[in-house]
């Protein structure tokens, strides 16, 4: 017998650091991006990132944005030197229209400690990921 | 022809979208992050949350909990390393998935209590005052 399974998920987009990126920018610049061609449907964008940093108390601040316009965006601090820390985003749109459509993470560090921010998914502890999912639910 | 139910049968969202803080050293609601889905039965739910959270002049840890169908079933925290303006912050998440559901109807919530000081997220203030929850309920 034949089975239709309903459509929920129409399709997914992944994207991840896959060698060492450093910035010592303080404001934003690209980091990670996936263009889909949706329905007129919700897209359900998950986000996570380990990274370490080059100075003490220095942040590294994350942003989701799409078409052009930042919606959330996480920061977050190392202690000391060396150190680093993580976070994640979670975030679903209201329904899209249909056409192409841009999604992109933007980083940069805090403007006061200097140094850099790196994501080294060499190591033991960094890496940036990017998912998307394209919803009718 | 047999149709089954669609695997993703079903999402539910909310988020932090004006600012809340909270002084309490017992858990409390995350008040935005409450929801209630109704479903077929036979089913899971899968939780992701994610939040970036501060603190007021105090380095404490906060913690969260995520509650299904009333019990815990799963906790995060975040530690503050120093305070000050901005920047000192955690970004405590979770990721997960219930066993097999029966149909009715569940509330999925987020608490959270802050071992000194005052905790907040301020979406109104920063990007980054962010707390997101979303849940899927699957049948897979």
């Amino acid at each position: 017998m034949p089975v239709l399974y309903q459509e929920g998920i129409r399709q997914t987009a992944y994207t991840e650091i896959t060698t060492s990126t450093t910035t010592t920018s303080t404001t934003y610049v690209d980091l990670l991006s996936l263009t889909i061609t949706t329905g007129a449907n919700s897209v359900i964008a998950h986000f996570s990132a380990s990274n370490a940093n080059s100075a003490d108390t220095q942040w590294t601040e994350f942003q989701l944005v799409l078409d052009g316009t930042p919606l959330r965006g996480i920061a977050y601090e190392s202690v000391s030197s060396g150190n680093g820390d993580s976070g994640s985003i979670v975030y679903k749109t209201s329904v899209l229209t249909a056409g192409s459509h841009t999604f992109t993470i933007q980083w940069h560090i805090g403007p006061f400690s200097g140094g850099n921010a790196n994501l080294d998914p060499s190591s033991s502890i960094g890496h940036a990921s990017f998912y998307l999912e394209e919803v009718t639910v | 022809m047999l149709y089954l139910p669609p695997r993703l049968v079903q999402t539910a969202y909310a988020e932090v979208t004006s600012n809340v803080s909270t002084t309490s050293a017992t858990y409390v609601d995350l008040a935005p992050l409450t929801l209630t889905l109704s479903t077929i039965g036979n089913t899971s739910l899968e939780v992701h949350y994610s939040a970036c959270v501060e603190a007021v002049f105090a380095v404490p840890n906060i913690d969260f909990q995520l509650l299904v169908g009333g019990s815990v079933v799963m906790g995060a925290t975040g530690n503050i390393l120093s305070f000050g303006n901005p920047g000192y912050t955690s970004c405590p998440s979770m990721r997960y998935k219930s066993g097999t559901l029966s149909a009715g109807s569940y509330i999925v919530k987020i608490q959270w209590r802050t071992s000194t000081g005052t905790a907040q997220i301020r979406p109104a203030n920063f990007i980054y005052g962010y707390g997101g929850l979303l849940v899927r309920e699957v049948a897979v």
